[in-house]
């Protein structure tokens, strides 16, 4: 494991420690400031769990390997344009963490 | 399914990290780095919802690590996860490996987000997350031992580049079957 990650589980330990309540049934609004906010079903994301060069070493793992393809249904596109409409976009960084800013997790809430 | 049969809803490429690419070195820190993350996020979840009912087992890996390609037009149509594959799926932990240029959202149609303050306005009826390299996302398919209906998830069509993740379902230690269907 690098130090980075070290230091990145180590925040997230933290974060879930310090902010147990916050992180699920509360998490802060970015687009309005003060709000808390619940989620279902329970979820969590953060940010850069993995480097990139982890991420590109999976992929190189994984290739070749025993791939399956699977195309039983294509899924249209036009249709699911309408899903994106009302649908919003949810993310937990804990980038400014590692940068020693103060412990807090960000959650973003981004409608249409 | 990726078990070769042909699939309901489900387009794309996927392997399974078995034999000795589940003992590289790579798979085994960050599995470990998964089950540390997941096991302190569920001490809180349990002391707090008892999501996954009153005995809170811990979790750890019910399958090998699956690495899944999604190229244009590829998606998965919504499911629970834990009707798929074993039935030891009580947790999914996602991994994006690249950053899709356009479209490949994980989106969950049943989620809930609402201001607790604010009475059951309801702020959006569904969450999507966004491929984005290194981003993981952990949730749970079930709650207080039964299905949980928002954790209805899909994988959307992706537009343009490739989509790549890794999943690891997770099971409780009781559970736990290293099987896949």
């Amino acid at each position: 494991m690098f130090a980075s990650q070290r230091a990145l589980l180590r925040c997230a330990r933290k974060l879930l420690q310090k902010h147990r309540t916050d992180l699920h049934r509360s998490p802060r609004c970015l687009k309005r400031p003060g709000a808390w906010l619940s989620v279902s079903p329970a979820l969590l994301t953060m940010d850069d769990f993995l480097t990139s060069a982890e991420c590109d070493a999976l992929i190189a793992l994984g290739t070749p390997g025993a791939w399956h393809r699977v195309d039983a249904i294509f899924v249209p596109l036009e249709s699911m344009e309408e899903l994106h409409i009302a649908y919003g976009f949810f993310s937990l960084s804990i980038r400014s963490m590692i940068s020693h800013s103060p412990l807090f997790a960000q959650i973003c809430v981004d409608r249409g | 399914m990726t078990d070769g049969h042909v699939s309901s809803g489900r387009t794309s490429f996927s392997t399974f990290l078995t034999g000795e690419k589940a003992s590289h070195s790579l798979v085994v820190t960050i599995e470990k780095r998964i089950l540390d993350f997941v096991n302190s996020a569920q001490a809180s979840l349990d002391e707090i919802e008892g999501i996954t009912g009153s005995e809170a087992p811990q979790l750890v890996s019910a399958e090998p690590l699956q690495i899944v390609r999604y190229t244009q037009g590829q998606g998965y149509t919504s499911h629970y996860d834990n009707r798929a594959g074993s039935q030891a799926r009580k947790a999914t932990f996602m991994l994006y490996l690249a950053t899709c240029e356009s479209g490949g959202h994980t989106f969950f149609p049943r989620a809930r987000v609402w201001n607790p303050d604010s009475g059951e306005e309801q702020l959006c009826s569904g969450i999507k997350i966004a491929p984005v390299k290194g981003r993981c996302v952990f949730f749970y398919n079930i709650r207080n031992g039964k299905e949980d209906e928002c954790s209805l998830h899909e994988a959307m069509p992706v537009v343009s580049g490739d989509k790549w993740i890794a999943t690891l379902w997770l099971g409780h230690a009781a559970s736990s079957v290293a099987q896949v269907c």
